[in-house]
């Protein structure tokens, strides 16, 4: 694995440990709908959530094949390696 | 006249083999946030709550399966 790969899967797995933590926030959430603490948490998360995912894309093409981002020219999304083809 | 426990005992619902066995009650303590994991910390222990980290951990005098 060269270095650039080593960098992308650090990025994807920092995308996906921030992924894990808004999904478990979700869950206190919909038992705890007025818990302040844990909706800032979770609005916090989310905002570091998406700055991770723009500077992904950014350097390392979609993560997402339709929705989620624009694509410069020409359609990146078939760039490869697609995101479940990093090796961590 | 109406009577509302008969009427509650008789519509309780009872097991097949165990006539007299009754339907369980469930109780848990509701959950208040303290302390969450670093993101990385919370996805390798599988949750972000220091109070739910229980890994699990074979049974070594378990019978092993195929």
């Amino acid at each position: 694995m060269n270095k650039k790969m080593s960098q992308q899967a650090k990025m994807l797995k920092e995308i996906m440990s921030y992924e894990f933590t808004a999904v478990d926030l979700n869950l206190y959430l919909d038992t705890h709908p007025c818990d302040m603490k844990a909706l800032a948490e979770y609005n916090c998360v989310t905002h570091q959530l998406d700055i991770l995912k723009r500077a992904y894309e950014q350097c390392y093409g979609p993560l997402a094949a339709f929705g989620s981002t624009p694509s410069q020219f020409p359609w990146m999304w078939i760039d490869e390696p697609w995101p479940w083809e990093v090796e961590f | 006249m109406f009577n509302p426990r008969k009427e509650i005992d008789f519509m309780e619902p009872t097991g097949a083999c165990f006539p007299q066995a009754r339907l369980s009650e469930a109780w848990t303590p509701y959950q208040m946030i303290g302390m969450i994991f670093d993101p990385p910390i919370g996805l390798f222990h599988g949750t972000i709550f220091p109070e739910l980290v229980r890994p699990y951990m074979p049974n070594p005098n378990a019978p092993e399966w195929y």
